[in-house]
Parts: C-alpha cells; structure tokens; sequence
C-alpha cells in the first residue's frame, strides 16, 4: 500500500454530510464542491487498492494508480481555482495544501516534503531510509488532514450549517481496507525487518570477514526473537490466523537459522583454521621430532574437520530449502488473505 | 614581421656568444609530484614563499636527521634559495639541488675526517657532559658542533659497550673493547658517508629527499615512495608476506648475522641455516653483492624488495666453515601483525587481545583483515563466558580505517562512527557497515602516547558512545587519513593526508589525541613523541555536520579514577615505574660510570615495576586454542612467554582492578 489509509478514510466523513442536501445556501453548496473532490479522489483510491488486491495484472493496477494520480491532479487544481468564501481562503488553501502533500506522497516525490539527508543520516540503508520516509511523510498527511478537519468545523460553525452524520458505501469500503491494511502491515513489518537482516548474513556468508558474519546473525538473532514475541499477542483478524501464522513460521525460522545453523557454519571458519594450523605445524616438524602423540593429535584434527565438512554442506542445503518453502507460503497467504478481506470496488 | 626579424638577427651577429655554464634539467619529476600533492591533499599550500621555506627546512632534516654534518650557518649559506624553491622549479632550475650537493658533498668529507680523528683515538670523558638535545633534533651553530657530535658518539660507544656487558670492564680490557666498538661505529658511519660521496648516488639521494620534503611540507605524514619504499610499507600492514624466513642482526663484532630463523619459513625449510650464521655475500640474478660493504638498511631493503624472488646465500657456520645455499621466498605470518588473546583469570574472568596495528589485507583477495581475526578470537573468548574484555591498542601506530571502522562496529549495533572531510568526498558521516554485535559486555581499551591513527578513530568513537573505557596515557594526536597515489607511472608513489577525521561532535582529536577516563602513566607521559612535536602538523579544527546515535549510559568515571589512583599511590611496583620514567627523561652521564648507573638504574627500576607486582591474574590461552598448542612448541613457547609477560604488568593488573570494580559496581546497582 503506498498511501497511509488513516487520513484517506476519514475524508469521506468530509463528503459525507447528509442533510445539507436539502439548505442549498452557499456555505453548503462551498463545502459539497470539496467533498465531491475527495469524493472523486477516494472512489480512486479504493479503486487502485482493489486491483491491487485482487490478482490484477500489474498492467492494471498501475493503470489504477495513474489514474488515482491524475485525479489527486485535478481535485487539487479545482479547488485551488475557487474563490476564498467570503474573503476567507483557510479552507480551501489547507484543502489545496492537503491534495498537493497527498500526491506527492502517492507518487513518493519524499524530497520535496522531507529532508532526505538527514533521514538518510538517521537510518542504516537505503531500505530503512525509505521505510522511515514514508512513515514520517505519512504523519505530515495526517497533520495536514488534521488542519483540513479544523478549517471544515470552524467554518461549518461560522457559517452555522447543520451537519448531520452518516456515512455512505465507499467510506465503509475504505475504512475496512484501512483496517485489513494496518493489520497486515504490522505483521509484514515485523517478518521484513528479519527478512532483510537475514539477506545481510547471506551475503556476510558468502565474504572472509568472520566479524560481519557473526554481527549480521546476532542482528537477526534479535529482530528474530523481538519479533515472534511483538507477533504473539496480535489476534487473528475476524478469525483469520493465516498471515499470522506465516509470519510466526519464518520468523522462528529465522531464529532458528541465527542461533544454531549460522553459529555452526561460522563455528566451521574458526574450525578450518585451526586444522590448518595443527596441520602446518604438525608437517614443520622433522620427521624425527614427530610424537606418536603428534601423529594421533593430526589424525584426531583430520577426522574432526571431515566431519565438520559434512554437517556444513548439510546445514547448508537445509537452510536454504526450508526458506524458498516458507517464503513461497508466505507469499502466497499474504496474496490469499488480501484478497478476502479486502473490498472490492470497481469504481 | 620581416622587419623585426632583421632586427632580431643583426643584434645577435653583432652581439659576441660566449659559452654559458648550464645547470642540469632537474624538475619534471618533481613539478609531477608537486602537481598531484597539491591536487590531493586536504589541505594544499598554494603560497609558494611559504611552501619553499617548509621545504627548505624539511630538506636540511632529512638529509642530516641527527644534525650533526651540517650547522646552522651552513644551512644559512643555502638561505637565499629559501623562499624560491616553488620558483626554480617551475622553472626547471637545479641550482638548489646542484648548490645542496656540493654543500653536502663539502660537509660530508669534514664531518667523514672528523669522525676519523674521533673514532682512531681512545675517548676522554667528562663528568659533565650531557647530550642536550635528547628529545628535540636541532642544527647548531658551528661553535657548538664538534661538541653535539662527541656527546652523540660517546653515547653511542657507551651504549654499544653496555649492549655487550662490557662497560664494567677496566684497564686494557676496557680499552680493547672500546677500540672494537668505536672501529665497528667508523666502518658504519664510513659506509653511509660513501653513499653520499658517489656523485650519481649523492644526486639521486637529493632529489628522493627533496621530493621527501615537498610531501612533508604539506603534513608529516604525506611522503614520497620509491617503489621498495611503498612495498615495504604495504608489508609492514600485511598480515602476511613474502620472506626468505629469517631476521637479520648485528653481532658482537659489527658483522651482519642470522638472528632468527622463523618456523615453516624458506630457511627453515633448507635445514643449513642456524641462528648466529654471519651473512658473507647475497647473490641474486646477475649480481653478487658484499655484505661487509654494505649498511644494515642497505641488506634489509635488498632482501625485503619485491624484485627479488630467490637468492643464493654465502654463510660462514659457527665452526668457521663456508655453506652456499639457494634460496626461494614463501608466504610467513607477519608476527608483529598477529593478535594474541588470552583469558586472566582472577575474581572476574576477563578476556584480553592485543592488536598491534590495523592491518588488512591490500590486495583485497579473499583473506579477510584484523577486525576478522578480532571477531574469531571474541567467539573463542565468548565460549568460555568472559566477564569483560580488554583490547590492547598501546603501541598500535595504525593502519586500515576501513578495519578500524569495522572492528568498532563489532561493539556497537548500528550508528555512525566518525565523521570525514576528504579532499575527493566533502563531509560525511562514516557509518557502521554492519548491523549487529558480537560483544556486548563491559569493555576497556588500552591506549598510550603511540597509540595512533586508526587506533584513535576506534577509542574516540568507543568513548563518545560511551562503550568503553579508555586507559592509558593520551594517545599520539593524529586526526588524518592518507591515501597511496601511484605516480610517474608506477615508479614511484606518494602517501597523501587526503582526509581529516573528526568525532561525532564535530571536534577534532589532532595534536592532543583521544584523553583517557583514566590514567596510568608511562614512557610516553615523559617522551615528547607526539603528534604536535612535528614541524608541519596541521592545527586541529571542526566541523559541523548533525549526527544521530544513541550513547551508552557514562561511566562512573570519577569513582573509578579515586580506586585507580588509590592502589597506584600505595603499589611499590607503580612507585618504581614513576621513578623509572624520571630517570629516563634526563640523559645519561656521558662517562662509563654514570653511564653504567643511568643504565642500572633503568634497568633495575624496570625490573622492579614488574617484580613488585602484586598479580590479580593468571593469564592462559583459550582452550579453543589446546589443540593447537599442543602441536606448535614454537607458538606454545611464544605465548607462554607472553603470557608470563601479561600477569607480571603493573597496567594489565591495575586494567583487571579497575574492571572488576567496575563490574562490583554494576552488580551492586
């Protein structure tokens, strides 16, 4: 999901003001001008997050955010070009401020709301950076949807218009993808957070340096098991366990991989290195300087290193098959469990 | 245009051509290096005065280091090219350099003459005399001279007679062995002026030392490299090199001598080779080279160049025979680029490695660096539940900032460690590469006056997280970073400050170095070796640049000052090393009696600050390590020793006291 569901969702409340249907004074008419923006601008929101949802192509649900984009565009531009009401732009500028802060959100443009160096500065990667700019782009939306719902009560109450409350089908469609969405986000958060540490001890893996090896398994070690016990008190959610389950699997996984199956493959560089400093120093040794307790000691480290050869391999072909399946799962749930609870809308 | 160049050729028919003396062509080489310091260095001098005069001065040291060829008028004879260095060489004037032979050349054959009246005759000693200038080169007037050369070269007989026990003796004996030691002085002293006399060599010389002191001008730690230079460099930071397998010496009797023989090394190997064989003749690809008529440096560089792959060795064996064997050079663990760890054992179980410079691998294949090794001896040190830990930087000169930077990422979980300005990049804040830590215990860093450079990038950042607790004396003070340059393709390179470091504040440590939470005086408390004792050291400044990490709660430094401060005011061991460290700051007597008590003295103080030890610890190697050492005497026997060496320190002792209280003190929280 690209955009924070939080703000979108109580816009609609803005359209939703049964009752002033009826006085068409102009404040009424001022305010159902906006809210049909949001309305045009939600209606494609919920659109784009459907198809996103519900096993369209990637063709057609970039078509969906493109016109979401394009819609954001002219909901901005139509309501930057009304006149402030009776001399008072407070409104319509926050309104104006909200769509612009909205679609640069949308389209990701974080460099033009937020300063990207110092988020980079406070983040460890590239990853991080983003992750934390979308969240902190996120609040600005919400702050300024804030100011909007400000604007709208004080104008409402200079202007006396009778609101009464009520919601309509696409308010109840986006609330329920906010809720479906917030619930899933919490839970793949957690798994990404591990997910990524364990792609820093793959490729620590692969290099000499025994320091990044053990560094990046403690890491994921700790987001690991922080994690299965953040993932442990989220309930199921309207009885559906799936992703939380999935999640619960890789993480223990990954917990498992950090604190046994890494520390041996590891454990091997330490071992390796001793065998081949035993070997050396056993081969330095004139052929007459050479014990009968020499002689066993070598073959004692010989063995022993074969040994650890082989549970390496093992380890090694064990970690890596368990992982495709459980992410393949993963995947697959999470695909399934959007799907189901995930409005349809077809705009 | 006709016209004037009729003008032009009936001036020169009219004007008569004499010859002219031409100076020789020097600079392109050095314009080359000049160019590419002034593009690469942090800090480039573009004022040509300025720069001249720096490289004026620098030359004149580099040249006579101990300043005892050359006076301060003969330095001044030279002054009018002080200020016009930049100019002649851009020029391509050689006058310096052709004015500077001859003046060396002059000098050189005085000075050889006066170290020949000097060294032929038995020498007078006089109760009075002192060297002046122990810890500060100066040139002298001429007046004063003759007099710096006799203290410099009766210290030098006194101190060879000591090396050989022979200072006690009395009467002739005393006068045989001082006639020994002042012909072995001559012949070396002779050997290094001979490479000076020879023209071609003098002038070679003088342009490695001026291109020397161009790079020093910029900084002390920018320089000039030929090729055997900058390998020997890149060795001396490799954990591994290629080497015959031997170290050289000098015997009783001046002669270069096996000193020792390193197991599994190419001698080793050859089974003809024993420690104490002298060194006759090298022979290598077309050459044979006499040892006798070479200096030590001369045999060092020779063996240690990357040119050579095999040589055939002439040796003379201790029963007087001759042996001629070939041999070929093979990969050798560096040992001064080993770390050793080791568990103390006490009321607490603490860990302990020493690092003795950050090495790394240069060439990037897949041998992996120190910060490595650090992580694999942690895991050992781990398996068997330390208390604590201690890493021991004193004496640690450097190395890898890449290494220095990882090795502090192994203590702290994420964050940015040091912030940079580098010629090529800016400002930026230098992060920790990988997320995560292997140690997370209480931690302290032992740090001294040569604890320098990449070692003080590890204990500033370790301090400003609050990480670790630093202890020692003030580290050396040096805040920059250098790079090596390949330069005049590939014969030669420059080693350039190219970057300033700064911690995470924005300050700088340059010239005061990182300050220690607490202090534990020693040699370097007492020798100005620093940092800010170099001519061109550049002045510490900041930047300002915002930084986000998350410190450590602070140390209970005060608390742990007043206990640390307690026991060395009642320990016999650390009353003898304040005592040891007075002595070594005055110079010695210069007669063998004062000298023989100036050296008693140290020695027996010395010898005390260890003896009366009271030990807290036993000090033994991991028994990850049991395997290893029941196969390997030689590494058995070596850290036995150090081992020994680690529970008889009044600073490993007093490091493992203040650890401890500070673990009561957390436990008591």
């Amino acid at each position: 999901m690209k955009i924070s569901f939080r703000a979108l969702f109580t816009l609609t409340l803005l359209y939703a003001l049964p009752g002033m249907a009826q006085q068409k004074s102009p404040a009424v008419v001022y305010l159902e001008t906006i809210g049909a923006e949001f309305n045009g601008v939600s209606s494609d929101m919920m659109s784009y997050t459907s198809a996103a949802t519900h096993g369209k192509g990637a063709r057609k649900v970039e078509k969906r955010r493109q016109e979401l984009i394009a819609r954001i565009e002219l909901a901005e531009r139509n309501v930057r070009k009304m006149k402030p009401f009776e001399g008072d732009a407070s409104l319509r500028d926050s309104v104006v401020h909200y769509f612009d802060l909205t679609h640069k959100v949308i389209t990701e443009d974080f460099d033009k709301i937020l300063n990207m160096e110092e988020i980079a500065e406070q983040s460890y990667d590239a990853m991080e950076a983003y992750m934390l700019a979308k969240e902190k782009a996120s609040d600005k939306l919400h702050l300024a949807y804030e100011s909007v719902d400000r604007q709208q009560d004080a104008f409402i109450a200079k202007n006396k218009v009778k609101v009464i409350a009520g919601s309509s089908k696409l308010s109840e469609k986006l609330k329920e993808a906010g809720n479906v969405s917030n619930y899933y986000n919490k839970l793949y958060l957690l798994f990404f957070k591990s997910y990524k540490d364990e792609a820093y001890l793959l490729d620590a893996l692969g290099k000499p340096d025994v320091n990044a090896k053990e560094q990046t398994k403690n890491a994921l070690l700790k987001s690991a098991s922080d994690g299965l016990s953040q993932v442990g008190p989220i309930a199921a959610y309207r009885g559906d366990a799936s992703v939380k389950l999935a999640c619960q699997q890789l993480l223990s996984f990954y917990q498992n991989e950090a604190q046994s199956a890494t520390a041996t493959l590891i454990d091997f560089d330490l071992k390796k290195e001793n065998f081949e400093k035993v070997k050396k120093a056993f081969e330095a040794k004139r052929a007459a300087e050479q014990t009968q307790a020499d002689i066993d000691l070598y073959n004692k480290a010989v063995k022993e290193f074969n040994e650890a050869v082989n549970k390496v391999n093992a380890v090694s072909n064990d970690l890596n098959k368990k992982r495709a399946q459980l992410l393949e799962n993963w995947n697959k749930v999470s695909d399934q469990f959007l799907s189901k609870h995930t409005p349809r809308y077809n705009g | 245009m006709v016209k004037r160049w009729l003008i032009v050729a009936a001036w020169l028919a009219l004007t008569p051509v004499t010859a002219v003396a031409q100076e020789p062509s020097c600079c392109g080489n050095l314009q080359h290096i000049l160019t590419a310091l002034q593009r690469e260095h942090i800090q480039p001098i573009f004022n040509d005065s300025l720069l001249s005069q720096r490289i004026y001065h620098e030359f004149f040291f580099l040249v006579d280091p101990d300043n005892l060829v050359l006076s301060k008028e003969d330095i001044a004879t030279a002054q009018v090219h002080e200020y016009r260095l930049i100019k002649y060489l851009m020029a391509n004037r050689a006058i310096f350099l052709t004015d500077a032979s001859s003046l060396l050349h002059t000098r050189l054959a005085a000075y050889e003459q006066w170290l020949k009246n000097f060294l032929t005759k038995p020498l007078t000693y006089q109760a009075s005399d002192r060297r002046a200038d122990l810890f500060t080169p100066a040139f002298v007037p001429a007046s004063a001279l003759s007099q710096k050369r006799q203290h410099y070269f009766t210290e030098k007989v006194l101190a060879a007679l000591h090396e050989r026990g022979k200072l006690a003796l009395t009467g002739e004996a005393f006068a045989q062995a001082e006639a020994q030691v002042r012909a072995a002085l001559l012949k070396q002293e002779t050997l290094r002026i001979n490479t000076w006399m020879d023209k071609e060599k003098r002038i070679r010389l003088i342009q490695e030392n001026f291109a020397k002191a161009m790079a020093h001008a910029f900084d002390p730690h920018s320089d000039y490299f030929t090729a055997s230079d900058e390998a020997s460099f890149k060795s001396s930071l490799s954990a591994q090199t290629l080497s015959f397998g031997f170290e050289i010496g000098e015997n009783e009797v001046g002669e270069l001598s096996i000193d020792e023989i390193i197991p599994g090394g190419a001698a080793w190997n050859s089974k003809k080779i024993n420690e104490g064989d002298v060194l006759i003749s090298v022979q290598t690809a077309g050459q044979l080279h006499d040892l006798s008529a070479l200096t030590y440096e001369e045999v060092d560089n020779l063996l240690t160049s990357p040119d050579l792959q095999q040589a055939s060795f002439t040796l003379r064996k201790a029963d007087g025979s001759l042996v001629t064997l070939t041999l070929h050079k093979s990969k050798i663990e560096q040992s001064e680029n080993t770390i050793n760890s080791f568990i103390l054992n006490g009321t607490k179980r603490i860990g302990y490695i020493s690092l003795p410079a950050f090495y790394t691998n240069w060439d990037e294949s897949l041998a992996a660096g120190c910060a490595s090794d650090v992580a694999k001896e942690l895991i050992k040190l781990k398996k068997e539940k330390i208390d604590a830990l201690i890493i021991d930087l004193r004496y640690n000169g450097g190395g890898s900032l890449k290494e220095a930077l990882d090795l502090a990422g192994i203590f702290i979980n994420i964050g940015p460690l040091t912030l940079i300005n580098s010629r090529q990049g800016g400002i930026e804040s230098l992060k920790d590469a990988n997320k995560g830590t292997i140690y997370d215990g209480p931690l302290a860093i032992m740090v001294n006056g040569f604890s320098a450079s990449a070692s003080e990038i590890f204990s500033a950042t370790l301090q400003d997280y609050n990480r670790a607790l630093i202890i020692g004396t003030p580290t050396f003070g040096k805040a920059t970073g250098q790079r090596l340059i390949s330069i005049l393709e590939g014969k030669s390179a420059l080693k350039v400050t190219c970057e300033k470091l700064y911690r995470l504040d924005g300050h700088s440590y340059q010239g005061q170095g990182v300050q220690p939470h607490i202090t534990l005086p020693d040699i370097t408390s007492v020798i100005p070796v620093r940092e800010k004792n170099y001519r061109t050291t550049l002045p510490p400044d900041s930047i300002i640049k915002k930084t986000y990490y998350t410190p450590f709660p602070a140390f209970p430094v005060k608390l742990l000052q007043v206990g640390s401060q307690s026991r060395m005011q009642q320990s016999a061991a650390f009353a003898a090393m304040r005592e040891f460290l007075q002595v070594m700051a005055q110079p010695a007597g210069l007669t063998p009696a004062a000298f023989q008590l100036h050296e008693q003295q140290i020695d027996t103080l010395h010898a005390q600050s260890r003896s009366k030890v009271v030990p807290v610890i036993q000090a033994r190697t991991a028994m990850y390590d049991q395997t290893v050492l029941a196969m390997d005497d030689h590494w058995k026997k070596t850290n036995e020793e150090l081992a020994r060496e680690l529970e008889s320190s009044l600073y490993i002792n007093e490091v493992c006291n203040i650890l401890t209280e500070y673990l009561d003190l957390l436990t008591k929280k």
